[in-house]
């Protein structure tokens, strides 16, 4: 039994090692959010699988009870930052009980993977009235036609419209010729400006962060300024991560 | 999918039983009953949920471990602990199958097996260990998944790696557990029938004989002797191992003999044996009739060639003896007083021998008129219906006639004592079973034997076995007939015989013996004495070992490496096509139309091509369209 004891726990290290584990995380993480990440884990022994291995990431973990030898899994885990801002992952800890449950060995597993935490997005009370920092909040028309929103209804060609708005597979199967009716563009552009916005800084980060989100859902072009920075209007999806990122990092001391 | 707590109860029922079966002999009748309808209850019940829940698992417990405590005191321990724990094994199994509790349970059970060991120190204990350790570490790994990953539902390929790690670890722990079995400390005997033997009834030779105290004698067959030797003439087979000088009452006990002796030499064969003795009550050590010396262990020699072993041991022990058979013990000058003291009570017929065998003029004569005297009384050798009481050898001579060596013995001692000649009993054994298998006699403890040594001046103690002038005593005490059944039994007893050797005698003694021969072996080396022959061969052997791993490992194939080869010899025998590196598969075979090439290639590349290793399944599909593809061509 004593010899039993002590080889078990050389099986017990071996089951750690080679070892190999990435992160694939969401585009967005927002602080105290959580979120679900990809860790990319391989067994790179060609010799034995690998048994009750637990991913340790900060206060979150993933487990994976059994992992082919010379084979990968994407493995989901569920991650939680608090803080908003620039953030590294330098190291995934591995655990495991195998083979018996007396002892839990450890390893860690070096990455080096950057990202940025935007502020946890929180509206805007609804004491405080909507924030008069807009060019123009009138909110989207979506009843008024256009040449260039989405597509609304299908209607007859009457002659006036342009061309491009023709929609030939409709009208190929029947004699008359058919129109897609077209939404009018979503909403003027907007600005957000956290320090217009009240609450303490922390609070008009998250209001803004808030808002940008809303707006991009709208469809309409939202711009912000952040300190001396200014970010043109804009509703490519980019440009709007870029903007967060700013809020994220905005003043972290 | 399998469900691994299913697997770790089918494994916890099978540890209970394997703890059970060699405690049972031992266990009172209840626990003895209980524990296998415990099982049967938690196979039944527990497949419907059903258990005993823990509070009145734990007041019970408690009950049966008082019940059992009051049980125990200096002379009884180890029985109420036996029973105790197959109480406890109980309880658990009809308890909760938490992965703590199948531990627990599966724990006891070798803890059971330990018990057994108290009692009971045979080979078969070994059996019973490597099984419950196969089943302990395999259950070990189940419960750490059942516990650390409670939903992990394995199929059948996932399982057999699980359990074939498991079974890999006691296997790679075999150089580890062989090299604590030489460190360890151990015993050699079982504990408590090594502690409840002392003045009990233990097997062996007794220190006194009293005629007429039985009506039959010990038909044990259990061995008590076994004797590493060549195998020498049935004629020459007595076993010394006690010697009885003095009457006392009505029984023949042993005084220390007056006087020094020495073995003639160099009549009689040398054999040396290697002896292994049972525990038992002897206080000296046997061997070959005549001793000339003993070693192997401490001992002492008396006069008439009885060893004392110089420290009191109860247990199992190993030495060696250099016998000569045919010799003679010389001792020039005795104390004729001491040797023709009578006993009491002797029967009028047998002093009517003596007297006659008085009148010779020496004691040679006197010898053959004695032996001519028991001859003609027509005496025949049996071990039942023995004549008893204080008038056992009057009836023994001249009424039944008929008796086993004891009666033969002292009648003879008395019948030459009493016409002067010094004579004394010699107490042993006769015979032996031959074990050809590994070259060893078996002597069962029905073979004790008791013989007389008579001294004649100028010759020296010579050795008469009374009990040959009996009629049939070919026949009552011939060698065993060599049956299937005797057979059988010798085979298994070659099981126990290197047992004993390898493991049971195997003592401290010998734990020094082997430090002591490592720290010389340590020392030539650095005197710069080494075995330059040795070292090269190990060193020649240690090159082999690792070009032969170094070969299998760059020869070694993965089974997606040996399925492309076989692609390859494929394309290139029957279509002439060799596999580039640069092109991929389904360029390469683009323009062959064969279905199954064409599944072969959308299998493999479906899962190499994305860095994943082909499924069992696939490894299977793949093989098969191989041959397919290699019948077509």
């Amino acid at each position: 039994m004593l010899g039993f004891m002590g080889i078990s726990g050389f099986f017990g290290l071996g089951n750690l090692q080679k070892i190999e584990a990435d992160i694939i995380l969401p585009e967005e993480i927002y602080a105290g959010v959580p979120c679900t990440a990809q860790l990319l884990v391989k067994n790179a022994s060609s010799v034995t699988p690998r048994f009750i291995l637990r991913f340790i990431i900060g206060n979150c973990s993933a487990l994976l009870p059994y992992l082919p030898k010379r084979d990968s899994v994407r493995l989901p885990i569920t991650l939680s930052f608090q803080k908003r801002g620039a953030t590294v992952i330098k190291k995934i800890a591995v655990t495991s009980q195998f083979p018996v449950n007396f002892f839990v060995r450890s390893a860690t597993v070096h990455t080096d993977v950057a990202f940025t935490v935007f502020p946890r997005p929180e509206p805007l009370p609804a004491r405080f009235s909507p924030p008069a920092v807009t060019a123009d909040n009138t909110g989207p028309n979506r009843m008024k036609r256009g040449s260039s929103g989405d597509m609304e209804s299908v209607g007859l060609y009457s002659g006036r419209e342009p061309l491009k708005q023709l929609h030939w597979k409709l009208s190929a199967r029947h004699d008359e010729l058919f129109v897609k009716e077209l939404q009018a563009e979503t909403g003027l552009p907007v600005m957000v400006n956290p320090d217009e916005l009240p609450g303490n800084f922390e609070e008009r980060l998250r209001y803004a962060c808030h808002q940008i989100n809303v707006y991009a859902a709208e469809g309409r072009a939202v711009g912000l300024t952040v300190g001396k920075e200014i970010f043109a209007p804009s509703a490519n999806r980019a440009d709007r991560l870029l903007m967060l990122a700013a809020l994220a990092c905005y003043d972290q001391n | 999918m399998i469900r691994i707590d299913t697997l770790s109860h089918i494994l916890l029922y099978c540890a209970a039983i394997i703890g059970y079966l060699p405690l049972a002999p031992y266990l009172h009748r209840l626990p003895a009953i209980a524990l296998p309808a415990a099982i049967l209850a938690a196979v039944i019940a527990g497949s419907k949920g059903l258990f005993l829940k823990e509070r009145p698992a734990l007041l019970l417990a408690t009950g049966l471990f008082l019940y059992y405590a009051l049980q125990f005191n200096r002379h009884n321990i180890a029985i109420p602990a036996a029973n105790l724990l197959a109480s406890l094994q109980i309880i658990r199994l009809v308890g909760e199958k938490s992965a703590r509790n199948i531990l627990q349970s599966i724990t006891l059970a070798l803890f059971c097996l330990a018990a057994s060991t108290l009692f009971d120190l045979s080979p078969r204990f070994v059996i019973y260990l490597l099984l419950l350790l196969l089943i302990f570490t395999v259950s070990l790994v189940l419960l750490t998944f059942q516990s650390a990953a409670p939903g992990f539902r394995p199929d059948r390929r996932e399982l057999r790696s699980i359990i074939a790690i498991a079974l890999l670890q006691p296997l790679t722990a075999l150089p580890l557990i062989f090299v604590l079995f030489f460190i360890l400390p151990r015993t050699q005997l079982p504990l408590w029938s090594g502690i409840s033997m002392v003045g009990g009834d233990r097997p062996g030779i007794s220190d006194s004989v009293q005629p007429g105290d039985k009506s039959s004698v010990s038909t044990s067959g259990a061995t008590l002797l076994r004797v590493e030797m060549p195998k020498i003439g049935v004629e020459d087979l007595y076993w010394r191992a006690m010697v009885l000088n003095t009457p006392e009452g009505g029984r023949w006990v042993r005084r220390e003999p007056p006087g020094s002796a020495s073995v003639s030499a160099p009549p009689g064969r040398a054999v040396r044996q290697s002896i292994y003795l049972e525990a038992n009550r002897n206080r000296y050590l046997p061997a070959l009739d005549l001793p000339q010396s003993i070693s192997g262990t401490r001992s002492e020699p008396s006069a008439d060639r009885l060893y004392t072993p110089s420290r009191s041991t109860s247990g199992r022990l190993s030495y060696t003896a250099l016998s000569r058979t045919a010799a003679v013990l010389v001792e020039k000058s005795i104390n004729r007083k001491f040797y023709t003291t009578l006993p009491a009570n002797l029967p009028d017929g047998l002093k009517r021998i003596s007297a006659q065998a008085a009148t010779a003029g020496t004691d040679r004569e006197r010898l053959q008129l004695v032996e001519d005297a028991f001859r003609k009384l027509g005496l025949a050798y049996s071990a039942t219906d023995l004549p008893t009481g204080d008038r056992a050898l009057e009836k023994f001579l001249f009424v039944t006639r008929k008796g086993h060596c004891e009666l033969f013995a002292t009648a003879f001692v008395a019948a030459l004592r009493g016409a002067g000649v010094p004579a004394r009993l010699v107490g042993g054994y006769f015979g032996g079973d031959y074990n050809e298998l590994a070259g060893y006699y078996a002597i069962a403890e029905e073979r004790a034997h008791l013989w007389t040594e008579v001294w004649l001046a100028g010759e020296g103690w010579l050795r008469v076995d009374p009990s040959r002038f009996a009629r049939n005593f070919g026949e009552a005490r011939q060698q065993r007939k060599s049956t299937l059944l005797h057979r059988l039994q010798l085979t298994a007893d070659t099981l126990s015989y290197y047992w004993n050797r390898v493991v049971i005698t195997y003592d401290l003694e010998s734990q020094f013996e082997v430090a002591r021969a490592a720290g010389e072996r340590l020392r030539g080396l650095r005197q710069g004495r080494p075995n330059y022959g040795q070292l090269v061969k190990a060193g020649a052997a240690i090159l082999l070992l690792t070009a032969g791993l170094l070969f299998w490992r760059r020869t070694r194939q993965s089974p997606e490496e040996r399925l492309l080869t076989g692609l390859a010899r494929v394309l290139r025998s029957s279509y002439g096509i060799d596999l580039s590196p640069t092109t991929g598969l389904h360029k390469t075979i683009e323009n062959i139309d064969n279905p199954a090439l064409h599944e072969f290639v959308a299998i493999y590349t479906g899962a190499v091509y994305r860095d994943r290793a082909l499924t069992a399944a696939e490894v299977a599909r793949l093989k098969s369209l191989l041959q397919e593809l290699r019948i077509r061509k």
